[in-house]
Formats: structure tokens, C-alpha cells, sequence
């Protein structure tokens, strides 16, 4: 695409965007468009995280729990025909209450992903734009501003920005497969002791029946002991990586907020209009082969 | 049983503490099993001829059979009577081991809780489309 050099193409710069076309045109030292960049509106990135966030649920979790119900009340009954009563009943409830929806946490992980996706290509956008399209066509005091800000500013929030990201997709990721392991192994185990405790506690009339239930109870109580356990070691684990995820992502809002606080307003990271001011434009923008002319 | 108190009740408290309270529980189970494992239990046979010695477990470890028992019994008469003192015996180990749990779940304070408290959440997320 180009334009007549009589109708010079608007260049777009960073930190004017609120109004205008959303799209960032790229012109060479004769004011022709060379291309346009897409630049995304303010509210997209939260409506792609909510259209994500609200991404369809296959169902997992309800069709386990109504899995899992039948299976729960056969083993509560034997349990507390067992002589382990209350105990293995808390540790039912215990085991159960910890049970998750894994695809909660697959939503978030494919959100801060395609957030991460977002910003890398904005980043490049930027980067390839300036380096491709303006740096070799222009030169003068707004083309160096400009330059500096893409090199120490621009990428290096993008790059904050996308390692926070990154470190939060697979965050997220591995709190999906621990949930989901959790999620299995109880049903598992469920599924796996409630046909024999049935079976024990029809029999749990006759001495030898009783002590089997007994036993049997025992083993399948311990196992969902150690399960249980087990889950609440590694949410432990995963609660001190959340913490040091916190203490980057206020790293982040200290590089975007005054004192980190969002209450005392945002930095001025926007980029001086006065780099496209119609009265020095000719000495802030000069292009770069016109000493060649 | 702090803990296990809380999760009857639908209540969160602390997992860590309910699973060492729940191995407590089995432990102390599995010790009355063992206990009464190494136990010995008689039983005698109607006649009062022929009495029987097991395990708490139910293995025979003996008979004791009367003298007279041999005079007054023919063969088919000492096999019933032999039979009823082996099944008295473990009859009574069923009776000891029904009165060893009745104490040790009174001993726990047990008060099984009113049906399942997560009842209403499960219905809950079951009702939901």
C-alpha cells in the first residue's frame, strides 16, 4: 500500500493512540505508507481473557462427582459399620472437599497464555517496526527518542510483562494436573473399595466378616489418609511458588504504577507528543537520505 | 478429634491433623485386632464333654475332651459334640470382638454425624446445567 507523496500518511506513534484508526501506519522518508500495524484497542485484552475464562467446561467435574456419590455413600456406610466411624467419615468429607474442577485452572493457564501471545507480538510489532521501517528512513531527535524508548522502555516492560506470563501459564498448568491427578486417584480409590466394603459389610454378621471389614476399611482409610495428605503437601508447594509469582507481579506494577501503588496513579510511560508537533516536525523527523538528495 | 469433629460438620479444619488423627484411629484399631488376636477363648459343646481353645482370630489351637466322654459318646455322637464346642468358641470370639469394638467406639465418643454433610453441595453442582 502507499499513498501520494502530496498526501502524507499519519504516522501513528505510540502513546497518542486513544483516538483515530487503530491501526499504526508505517511510512518511509517520503511519507508513503509502507504498512499498517494493528494495534489492538485498550479493552480487547480483557475481553479475550473473559471470552477464555468462560471457554466451555466439558463437564469433567460434575460427571465425577455424580460418579463419585453412589461410591462415597457405600464406603461411608461400611466405614462406619467398620469401628472407624467418625474418623473415616471426616476423612471422606476431607477427601471429597478437596476435590477441584481441573478445568479452572486449564482456562487460566490458556488465558495467561494467549495474553502472553498478545504481548510478544506487540513487542515484535513494535521492535520490527521501528528497526525495519523507521530507523533506516529516519533520523533526528524524535527518531533517536523514539529509538530509545523501543530499546530500554517498551521492550523491557514487554518482556516483564511476558515473563510473568509465562511463569503463570505454567503455574497454572501444573495446578491443573495436580488437581486432576488428585481428582482421579480419590475416584480411583473409590471405585476401587466400594464394591469389596459393600460386600465386607454384608458379611460383617459373622466374626470373620467383621474383622475382614474391619481390615479392609483400614487399608482403604489409610489410603485415602496418604492421598489426602499427599495434596495438601503439594498445595503447600504450590502456595509458596504463588508467593514468589506475587512478589514479580508487584515488581511489574512498580514499574507501572508510582510507588507500585495503583491508588497513586500511573507513570507517564507514554511516549512526549511532542515528537509529532507540526511546528518542528521538519527538525524532529529528517529523513534519513536527505543528505543524499 | 478436633478435626474430625470440624469435617463431620461440613466445617473446614486442618487436613494435616485429621489424617494424623485418622492414623491414630486405625492404629488403635489395628492393636485391639492384635490384641484380641493373641487372646484365647473357650467354648463348650452342649454335653459339657468336649471344650475347644481358640485363637481370637478363630484358629483351634485345642481340645479337651472329658473322660467320660469316651465311655458315653459313640464316634457320630463325639464328631457333633466336637463341632458344637469349636462353633461355641467361635461363637464366643464373636461375641468378644462385638464387645471390644462396642468399647472402643465408646471410648472415641463416637456420634455419627446426620447423614453426609456435603449432601447439599453435591446436589447443588448436580442440579447445575
Amino acid at each position: 500500500m502507499s499513498t501520494p507523496p502530496s498526501e502524507p500518511g499519519t504516522l501513528f506513534v505510540p502513546g497518542r493512540p486513544a483516538s483515530g484508526p487503530k491501526e499504526l501506519y508505517i511510512t518511509d522518508s517520503s511519507g508513503n505508507v509502507q504498512r499498517a500495524v494493528s494495534v489492538a484497542p485498550a479493552g480487547s485484552a480483557d475481553t479475550a481473557a473473559a471470552s477464555a475464562a468462560t471457554r466451555t467446561d466439558p463437564g469433567f467435574f460434575r460427571s465425577l462427582v455424580k460418579a463419585l456419590n453412589p461410591l462415597r455413600q457405600q464406603t461411608r456406610t461400611a466405614s462406619a459399620m467398620s469401628g472407624l466411624g467418625i474418623a473415616a467419615l471426616a476423612l471422606d468429607v476431607a477427601a471429597t472437599l478437596n476435590l477441584g474442577n481441573p478445568f479452572l485452572f486449564y482456562d487460566r493457564r490458556e488465558v495467561w497464555k494467549e495474553m502472553g501471545g498478545r504481548l510478544e507480538s506487540g513487542r515484535s510489532d513494535i521492535w520490527f517496526s521501528y528497526f525495519q521501517d523507521v530507523s533506516p528512513n529516519w533520523k533526528g531527535q524524535a527518531a533517536d527518542l523514539l529509538g530509545r524508548r523501543v530499546r530500554f522502555n517498551t521492550t523491557v516492560l514487554y518482556e516483564k510483562l511476558h515473563g510473568v506470563t509465562g511463569e503463570m501459564s505454567g503455574a497454572m498448568h501444573s495446578q491443573f494436573k495436580e488437581v486432576l491427578e488428585y481428582d482421579l486417584s480419590v475416584f480411583g480409590l473409590y471405585a476401587a473399595s466400594a464394591p469389596v466394603l459393600r460386600t465386607l459389610a454384608a458379611m460383617s454378621a459373622h466374626p470373620a466378616g467383621r474383622v475382614a471389614l474391619i481390615s479392609q476399611a483400614g487399608v482403604f482409610v489409610s489410603a485415602l489418609g496418604n492421598l489426602v495428605k499427599q495434596f495438601a503437601d503439594i498445595y503447600m508447594a504450590y502456595e509458596s511458588d504463588l508467593n514468589k509469582m506475587e512478589q514479580k507481579l508487584n515488581d511489574v506494577r512498580a514499574a507501572f504504577y508510582h510507588q507500585g501503588d495503583p491508588a497513586r496513579g500511573r507513570r507517564d510511560l507514554t511516549l512526549t507528543p511532542a515528537v509529532a508537533e507540526r511546528a518542528n516536525i521538519h527538525d524532529y523527523w529528517q529523513p534519513a537520505n536527505r543528505d543524499l538528495r | 478429634m478436633r478435626n474430625t469433629a470440624a469435617f463431620n460438620e461440613g466445617r473446614e479444619g486442618d487436613v494435616a491433623g485429621l489424617v494424623r488423627e485418622v492414623q491414630g484411629r486405625v492404629g488403635a484399631l489395628a492393636d485391639l485386632l492384635h490384641t484380641l488376636s493373641e487372646e484365647v477363648i473357650e467354648g463348650t459343646d452342649a454335653t459339657g464333654a468336649v471344650t475347644a481353645r481358640v485363637t481370637g482370630a478363630g484358629h483351634l489351637l485345642g481340645l479337651s475332651i472329658d473322660p467320660r466322654a469316651m465311655r458315653d459318646l459313640d464316634h457320630v455322637a463325639m464328631s457333633a459334640a466336637i463341632q458344637g464346642a469349636i462353633g461355641a468358641a467361635r461363637g464366643a470370639t464373636g461375641e468378644r470382638l462385638t464387645k471390644a469394638m462396642e468399647e472402643f467406639t465408646a471410648d472415641f465418643g463416637d456420634a455419627p454425624p446426620s447423614g453426609d454433610p456435603l449432601a447439599p453441595y453435591v446436589q447443588a453442582l448436580l442440579r447445575e446445567e
